[in-house]
């Protein structure tokens, strides 16, 4: 793809940023002109004018005055928008980019409300404790604004003598008048971190209380006589970063919003939803399914944008024949330095804790900085302690930090300031995500640039080749399943706990029929002892505090502490419980900002795992074996071996419908999932050379959950003219590329879906490397399952299910046209890890698969 | 699967063995009655009315010569006066308004707060005419909290002052929550309130654990638990009693049967506990109005020093560090803890030469080799843990005596090295390398500065 011309910018950044492009786009190409190009694509997205809109008018004037002082004397349309459907009583989702003034959206109306009545209150959501303080520093700025504003122009004619607070200030004395002629507005955050004896007063005083869902669940809802004064008062919640409720974080705050909902009805409120998203596909569905209400949307910016360019890099090939590229770490490196050398401030986001680990101890070793500056290169993730992070994140705003490897979580909204340069090793997952990151660079009239360097998983290599893909294709929705089992009945529970549930009482959303009737779910809680009915109402009898025992954002509320024993006792970090085992078991090496630490014990009771610093040449990965067996089967369709008709057809085919008929047996149900950590591979830096392994023996972590499955029929198996060994190849290709497509297709990212083989199969738990071994034989009539990655499911299998003829016919796709001999880690997985035979074989049962429908 | 069994299947643990139910499963599609009149009869209570419903109240009277262990319930009445102010100097003057002091303890559906944890027995107790009048309100349905809450409600007027054992933290917050959770008003707001726990602590927590251990809302699991005081200071041997830990199941499982019988127990606990508090408060007040002379030994001697000085009664805190400093019988970290706090006492009060005497006697203690027959938690099981590091406290506070009071540069010295050597020494009690590098760093410190004062003090007497 030919990258357009440049135009010559003035500033100096912007030429710096410019000549660093260059370069990249210049790389050669090391397998000649002939080779893959390198960068495949080169999009500059054009700077876009603001476009403003007049403020509502009974916009009270205190807060035109605050916001003037600020340069803000009218409003970007979508801020305008949204002012005026949440004044007229209405729910509005905003999508906006990154920088565009989105939290004007909520603040203004609040703050607009609570001026004309003191009385009002308001709940934000942050999806973290980190975002919440972000909003607290801007609130608190804009109050203080309020404030002064409204003490400057008390002598103006119009405005500032309405509102009751204005009346009740005057006459208090030329203190109080001096001091404040607006209502003092208490805005606090009120989280994990809230001290004890501040929380009283926080629940009195606060008009705007800033906490996030696991807050709320836990400590706000099930206390809600103590906070009274909020429920009876609440005006609006806000619920920022909607996007990230997805999957089961979302299902858990679906039911807490119901839980919410129904407090506020307790104490004869009823809120209006203020939501913000990033680009997602479905912003409306998703707020609706969380909150229940119906939403306005605006999804149209009013915001300037800087010129932006967007450049897709995909590492050179090195070894045609076993389809092998450069490392994508290794590319991203060079990519990073390029910026760097350049005094760009640059962000660079890595797929997992471990990738982070690793390029950070690579920029590190390649780029010292100005001397002195030991601390220009730094990491970051989730696990870091608070402190740790905050030093970062003010590193990056002062620009002492030159560039941050970071996961995910920098992907929020939290305040790092401008940075002129995202660079992305890997695909993120999810075109969404991939925007979002790429959003961290870049602001309101800067140049700016995202780079996106592709690994070569099969998903990676599709984007990067397909380019029109990503860049024209719709984002992904987000799905969620509050009606999931498991999270519906933890949160019963808890909402029993709060209130009694009257006989006839619903919990869902209003006005329409639930999914699953809570009176049942009740009558199975009475069973057990947890409820009681009584006079037609079910109470809490129980001891227990239910919102105690349910997590979240993960599967369980355990976790690990890392606690470092080189000196002393010191917890250096933490880990959820289902990565605990891959991450800290015995003679792993635990890295944090590429220090290097070597886990020494794992008190797997205690959740602890000590570890002592080592200075070693290579990093561990873990090999998890995964084995799934089949509880119940919703639905299956497809000729099975002994050529029967299809046992049941129920559902409407409505995307296989699009292709051609095909009928490879199908199904999808129950099914309970097993994993455990059986091992582990020593991999050196930088060459990625396997330099030894270790046995485990940890404790299984076991699941129910939903999942799809493919079953080759016999009959297929039998007609391939390979051996046995040959033949598991296949299927174990068939397998990795299938999961590949089936993530493509659900537009989930990677976690959201597993893998399994029946017989069980073992996978690397980190994206560094390729597959293990199968272990087992291969049954007669292998199952290829890719089940929902969470506990009940969170509806991916009927999805899937359903679009089986497409799964299959993009899975031989992408097998059938990938430049490689004999399979490589961007289709059935590379050569050495799946066998020699693993591409043909997987195409060739893919093809009668395919042929058996056509017949 | 049906959704029925789908749920019951994730409810209950997987491969858990099947739990024995004592009582008739809930299926939601019948309601237990519950007879008000009759539980009133089996638990010899009476049910009033009120604007709410019906509520039910039960009475008990235990006469003034009565024994409670080996105190008269007549002499667990609080006497008139100040005297709990010297226990507790934040709780505020008495304003003249109400008359009566009321003792209050609750039995709860669970110790975790919040709004479904509900206080299924609020029991009250009141002295009158020298007997110990006990009065409890028994929720006998959910429905009928808002008719139990204001009886309650109207048994706390005409109160002036309250007595909990722990209910700053969990009693009083618990109500509270009942009464907003059904947006009545909050009848407790402006009562003084005593909570006996603190004391309790500060006189007895370094008694021996109690052995009968875990949590409970009586405070804290160690020697501080009511059960552990009423038996260690008033001998109470309580007979049957129920388990703290099993009285929610006892409710469920009366508000699922209609059976009160197996309440019983729990509504005499209850009783137990609320003359417990008093004649525990009374020993407490006691305690602190005759001073030493009614400690057991050097021990509460000591926290009893502690006690005055925080309510601000110097001589007494004196006296009584005295007492316990001078018990030849006391643990060595208890008489050097006294004496420690003796000096830093009289030297805040500018008596330098005595506190200067008080380091000199922490200097003179030695450790016994006789066998004690009592070792407080918190001065360690064996030996003396306390004794080094005030030896180290009271060395340097004497060499800055000698340096900055006597202007005895030598003598100052003198006790600087000893102090660096005792510090060299590697003194694992010391918390931290870092403290104690950083404290041998200041005594170096101190010593240059001596060697430099001696110098002068030489020169001046050669030269001037």
């Amino acid at each position: 793809m030919a990258s357009p011309s440049l135009p010559v910018l003035s500033g100096d950044k912007d030429q710096l940023l410019q000549h660093a492009v260059s370069r990249l786009t210049m790389s050669p190409r090391p397998g000649g002109a002939e080779a893959d190009p390198i960068v495949t694509a080169t999009r500059r997205m054009p700077a876009v004018a603001a476009s403003y809109a007049p403020f509502p008018e009974q916009t009270d004037p205190r807060l035109r005055h605050a916001l003037a002082a600020r340069g803000i004397e009218q409003l970007y349309t979508h801020q305008a928008l949204a002012f005026g459907h949440v004044l007229a009583g209405r729910n509005v989702v905003t999508v906006t980019p990154t920088a565009s003034g989105k939290t004007l959206c909520y603040n203004a109306p609040v703050l607009d409300t609570i001026l004309k009545d003191p009385s009002a209150r308001a709940l934000y959501l942050f999806p973290t404790k980190a975002l919440a303080q972000d909003q607290l520093a801007e609130l608190h700025s804009l109050v203080e604004l309020i404030t002064q504003s409204a003490c400057g122009q008390r002598e103006a004619p119009e405005g500032s003598a309405e509102g009751p607070a204005v009346r009740e200030r005057v006459g208090e004395g030329p203190h109080a008048q001096l001091r404040t002629a607006a209502p003092e507005i208490g805005v606090f955050t009120y989280d994990g971190d809230t001290p004890s004896d501040a929380r009283r007063a926080i629940r009195g005083k606060a008009h705007v209380v800033l906490s996030n869902p696991d807050m709320l669940h836990s400590g706000i809802l099930p206390h809600h006589p103590r906070w009274a004064k909020l429920f009876e008062n609440l005006r609006f919640v806000v619920i920022d970063e909607l996007h990230a409720y997805r999957g089961v974080f979302g299902s858990h705050l679906s039911n807490i919003l119901r839980r919410l909902q129904r407090v506020c009805r307790h104490y004869g409120s009823d809120p209006i939803f203020i939501c913000s998203s990033a680009t997602i596909a479905n912003p409306r569905e998703l707020a609706e399914g969380l909150t229940g209400r119906p939403f306005e949307l605006i999804d149209q910016s009013g915001a300037p944008r800087g010129e932006k360019f967007f450049l897709f890099v995909n590492p050179p090939v090195v070894n045609a024949q076993l389809g092998i590229r450069r490392s994508y770490l290794s590319e991203s490196r060079r990519v990073a330095l390029e910026f760097l050398k350049h005094n760009l401030q640059l962000i660079l986001f890595a797929q997992s804790r471990l990738t982070t680990e690793i390029l950070t101890t690579y920029l590190k070793d390649a780029y010292q900085g100005p001397p002195g500056a030991s601390d220009v290169i730094r990491g970051y993730r989730g696990g870091y302690l608070p402190g740790r992070r905050r030093e970062i994140e003010r590193g990056l705003r002062e620009g002492s930090v030159r560039a941050v490897v970071s996961t995910n979580a920098l992907e929020l909204g939290i305040d790092i300031g401008a940075l002129d340069v995202a660079v992305m090793a890997g695909y993120p997952g999810t075109i969404a995500a991939t925007w979002q990151r790429a959003g961290r660079a870049g602001r309101r009239s800067t140049r700016s640039a995202a780079v996106l360097v592709a690994s070569s998983a099969p998903i990676d290599q599709f984007i990067i080749r397909n380019p029109s893909y990503f860049f024209d294709a719709s984002p992904e929705h987000a799905l969620i399943n509050p009606d999931n089992l498991h999270i519906l009945l933890d949160h019963v529970k808890c909402a029993a706990f709060e209130l009694p549930f009257m006989a006839d009482e619903t919990f869902g959303p209003e006005g329409r029929t639930e999914n699953v009737n809570v009176q049942e779910v009740l009558a199975v809680l009475g069973e057990e002892g947890f409820v009681h009915a009584a006079d037609g109402q079910w109470n809490w009898t129980h001891e227990s505090y239910p919102a105690d025992a349910v997590s979240l954002r993960s599967v369980s509320s355990d976790n690990f502490v890392v606690v470092d024993t080189t000196h002393g006792e010191r917890v250096i970090a933490e880990t959820d419980f289902t990565s605990g085992p891959a991450m800290l078991h015995e003679k792993a090496i635990y890295m944090v900002e590429g220090q290097l630490f070597q886990v020494d014990r794992l008190d797997f009771e205690g959740r602890k795992a000590y570890v002592s610093s080592v200075d070693c040449d290579y990093y561990t990965d873990a090999i998890t074996y995964t084995k799934v067996t089949i509880l119940d089967t919703f639905q299956t369709s497809g000729p099975t071996s002994d050529g029967r008709s299809p046992t049941s057809v129920s559902v409407d085919l409505r995307i296989s419908d699009l292709g051609p008929r095909i009928s490879a047996a199908k199904s999808h149900g129950e099914v309970h999932v097993v994993s455990r950590v059986v091992g582990f591979k020593k991999i050196k830096f930088y060459t990625n050379e396997n330099v030894g392994s270790g046995e485990l023996d940890l404790p299984e972590q076991q699941m129910h959950t939903s999942s799809y499955w493919l079953t080759i029929p016999a009959d297929v198996m039998a007609a391939l003219p390979f051996g046995g060994d040959d033949r598991r190849d296949g299927v174990v290709g068939l397998a990795f590329a299938m999961r590949h497509v089936a993530q493509l297709l659900l537009m989930c990212d990677g976690h959201d879906v597993g893998m399994s083989i029946d017989g069980g199969s073992l996978d690397r738990t980190t994206r560094t490397g390729g597959k293990g071994q199968v272990p087992d034989a291969l049954a007669v009539e292998p199952k290829v399952f890719i089940y929902d990655n969470y506990p009940g499911g969170i509806g991916f299998s009927r999805p899937l299910f359903e679009m089986h003829g497409l799964l299959l016919e993009r899975t031989h796709e992408l097998i059938a046209t990938c430049p490689c001999d004999s399979g490589c880690p961007s289709c059935v997985g590379p050569e050495g890890n799946t066998g020699p035979h693993a591409k043909t074989v997987a195409t060739e049962i893919l093809g009668r698969l395919l042929a058996a429908e056509v017949a | 699967m049906d959704l029925t069994s789908r749920l019951r299947s994730i409810v209950r643990p997987q491969n858990a063995p099947v739990r024995e139910l004592t009582y008739e499963p809930d299926t939601g599609r019948y309601e237990a009655s519950i007879d008000l009149d009759r539980v009133a009869d089996v638990l010899g209570g009476r049910v009033v009315t009120n604007h709410f419903g019906r509520a039910l109240i039960i009475d008990r009277r235990y006469e003034s010569d009565r024994y409670h262990g080996t105190r008269r319930v007549g002499e667990c009445e609080l006497p008139d006066g100040d005297s709990l102010r010297l226990l507790d100097p934040t709780l505020p003057v008495p304003d003249g308004s109400g008359s009566r002091t009321l003792f209050i303890d609750l039995e709860t559906t669970g110790l975790s707060g919040g709004a479904g944890t509900v206080a299924f027995l609020v029991g009250c107790g009141w002295f009158d005419m020298g007997a110990f009048q006990v009065r409890q309100f028994l929720l006998t349905s959910y429905a009928s909290e808002r008719a139990l809450l204001s009886a309650v409600a109207d048994c706390f007027d005409a109160t002036s002052l309250l007595v909990t054992y722990n209910g700053k933290t969990f009693d009083v917050p618990m109500m509270e929550t009942r009464w907003q959770f059904h947006r009545m008003p909050l009848p407790l707001e402006s009562v003084r309130h005593f909570d006996m726990l603190h004391p309790a602590r500060r006189l007895w927590a370094s008694r021996a654990p109690d052995t009968h251990g875990g949590a409970s809302p009586d405070g804290d699991d160690g020697g501080c638990r009511l059960g552990t005081l009423e038996r260690v200071l008033c001998e109470v041997r309580r007979v049957g009693d129920i388990p703290g830990m099993d009285i929610p199941g006892r409710y469920f499982q009366f508000l699922r049967t209609g059976d009160a019988r197996p309440l019983e127990p729990v509504l005499e606990h209850n009783r137990l506990d609320l003359i417990s508090l008093a004649a525990v408060t009374a020993h407490a007040v006691e305690l602190v109005e005759k001073g030493t002379e009614r400690c057991r030994d050097a021990a509460e001697a000591l926290a009893l020093g502690k006690v005055y000085e925080r309510a601000g009664c110097v001589d007494r805190a004196v006296a009584a560090y005295e007492t316990a400093s001078r018990d030849e019988a006391a643990h060595i970290d208890v008489r050097a803890e006294a004496i420690y706090r003796l000096g830093v006492r009289l030297r805040r009060d500018r008596r330098f030469a005595e506190a200067a005497d008080c380091w000199r006697r922490i200097l003179d203690l030695k450790q016994s080799r006789k066998g004690r027959p009592h070792l407080p938690q918190g001065y360690g099981g064996q030996g003396a843990t306390l004794l080094a590091p005030l030896r180290q406290y009271a060395v340097e506070a004497l060499a800055i005596h000698h340096e900055h009071r006597e202007r005895d540069y030598e003598g100052a010295k003198e006790l600087t090295l000893r102090l660096l050597d005792e510090l060299e020494d590697g003194d694992s009690r010391v918390p931290s390398s870092k403290h104690r590098t950083g404290k041998a760093e200041a005594t170096r410190h101190r010593m240059d500065r001596l060697d430099r004062k001696l110098a002068q003090a030489r020169e001046r007497q050669l030269f001037g």
